[in-house]
């Protein structure tokens, strides 16, 4: 019985250590800039804005949303396509997306694909990112620009129907 | 919606099996947690002087055993690798440079991105024309969907432009990409360089990850323009832009009737994506079961037809 326990113990050590460790209700933003909103919806307002890396806790989940609290003590809305579970390591060179990084993370950070491997990769192909850095510098569409559009083509507007 | 199949699950008498995932998944964060441990313990180990090269190599060998997937990569390196792949058929094919066209498209694009699984993509999604006659479309993993004039001629319709950028984005979704790339290369990428000690990676490291990198980039370049993805990744698009249109009230007839077209297009042999995409007919018949049970959405409002008309007609 005794051996029976403990074996049990060990068990549920090896399963509730590292589950306490990564910290289960921890989660971190996956995108450059996440749009913290109101409501679950990407029409709702923005309360804050968070940055790649910025860890957040997660309150509960709703069909596909993640109501969170940030540092900062906000509490809104993230899809959770916005986010990653656990830490993310940066790249060496991106000093605007440490944050609060500790040194392990620092020493894992150069790992991969960087910028400085971008930047070699560019080089040594003598290849044009024009195109791709305009691209990517372009505005998204306004969501009520984007709500106008659906609304005019007679489509349906995503989560105003409860979807 | 379904974001994932673990939390539909019945908890009572499936009790048995959680607990065993459960410890499997715990012993796996374990092992999966070492890697990084290991490799961070020898670097301070070595810079400290605890721990000699050799003693470190090993070390890390041991480490290293464990094989990554393309799903370890990060979102940021999954933009850089989604860059790289767009400069370089950005560098095949000359951008449409009309901005209303460009503007439109966006507008269909950011929306079925809306509706789709993966809204949030590192930096955002960004769609744009590729001006030749060739039938083709293309995505790379950061989230840029391009399109050529030729594919664009074949529907006349939003709705069927609307299918080509959704099966497009099908393919950011399931990270199709990433997928093409060697798992030797996403091993080698993810556990080579930076144990040094130091804080930034010497230059012959930044080498050798180049050298992975470009070979990492030619695996998915070749997959979207000489291969193809597989005939199961081009099945998960379609059902996925199948999805999208359906949460807009976009006709996926549109993607049928699309997919007729290639097919008659295909007889010819003249276009690209013949080279790279299973026949037509074996989609077509994918898509009509991704469509059962839903009931056919509004006809197109006569606003959505005549915009279609002013921005696309003449494409």
């Amino acid at each position: 019985m005794s051996r029976y326990k403990s074996v049990m113990l060990a068990i549920a050590a090896g399963v509730l250590v590292p589950m306490l460790i990564h910290g289960s209700a921890q989660v971190s933003v996956a995108v450059k800039e996440a749009r913290v909103r109101e409501v679950p919806s990407f029409f709702g307002e923005t309360i804050e804005v968070l940055t790649y890396g910025q860890q957040v806790r997660v309150l509960h989940d709703e069909r596909g949303w993640k109501r969170i609290e940030t540092s900062s003590g906000n509490i809104g809305w993230l899809h959770e396509s916005a986010v990653t579970a656990g830490r993310v390591t940066f790249s060496a060179g991106d000093g605007d997306v440490r944050h609060g990084a500790g040194d392990e993370e620092v020493a894992l950070a150069a790992r991969g694909f960087t910028e400085q491997v971008e930047s070699r990769y560019r080089t040594e192909r003598g290849l044009d990112y024009e195109w791709v850095d305009r691209l990517e510098a372009q505005e998204a569409i306004n969501p009520d620009d984007l709500r106008e559009f659906l609304r005019e083509g007679g489509l349906k507007v995503p989560e105003e129907d409860g979807r | 919606m379904t974001f994932s199949s673990s939390g539909k699950r019945a908890v009572g008498p499936r009790f048995g099996g959680l607990v065993v995932g459960a410890i499997v998944a715990g012993v796996f964060s374990v092992v999966v947690g070492c890697v990084a441990i290991t490799r961070v313990g020898t670097g301070i180990g070595m810079a400290t002087g605890h721990v000699d090269e050799n003693q470190a190599a090993a070390l890390e060998r041991s480490a290293e055993a464990v094989e990554r997937s393309f799903e370890d990569f990060t979102p940021e390196q999954e933009h850089y690798i989604g860059r790289a792949v767009g400069a370089e058929i950005l560098s095949r094919y000359e951008p449409f440079d009309e901005s209303k066209v460009n503007e439109y498209l966006n507008k269909i694009g950011q929306s079925l991105a809306m509706a789709s699984d993966r809204p949030e993509i590192f930096a955002g999604y960004r769609f744009v024309v590729l001006d030749t006659d060739e039938v083709n479309a293309f995505a790379s993993p950061n989230g840029l969907v391009m399109v050529t004039r030729g594919i664009l001629r074949l529907t006349d319709s939003e709705d069927g432009v609307a299918a080509i950028l959704a099966h497009e984005i099908g393919h950011i979704e399931h990270k199709h990409g990433l997928a093409a790339i060697r798992t030797s290369r996403v091993t080698a990428a993810l556990t080579s360089a930076a144990i040094t000690g130091v804080r930034v990676a010497s230059s012959e490291e930044i080498a050798e990850l180049t050298d992975i990198f470009e070979n990492s980039i030619e695996d998915i370049t070749s997959t979207l323009i000489d291969s193809g993805y597989s005939r199961g990744a081009e099945r998960e698009a379609d059902r996925a832009a199948v999805r999208m249109m359906q949460r807009l009230n976009y006709d996926p007839d549109a993607l049928l009737a699309l997919l007729e077209e290639m097919d008659a297009a295909f007889e010819t042999k003249t276009i690209g994506l013949a080279r790279t995409h299973p026949a037509p007919s074996r989609r077509i018949r994918v898509v009509e079961r991704a469509m059962r049970d839903h009931p056919k959405p509004p006809a197109a409002t006569q606003a959505r037809q005549e915009r279609y008309e002013r921005l696309l007609g003449a494409i």
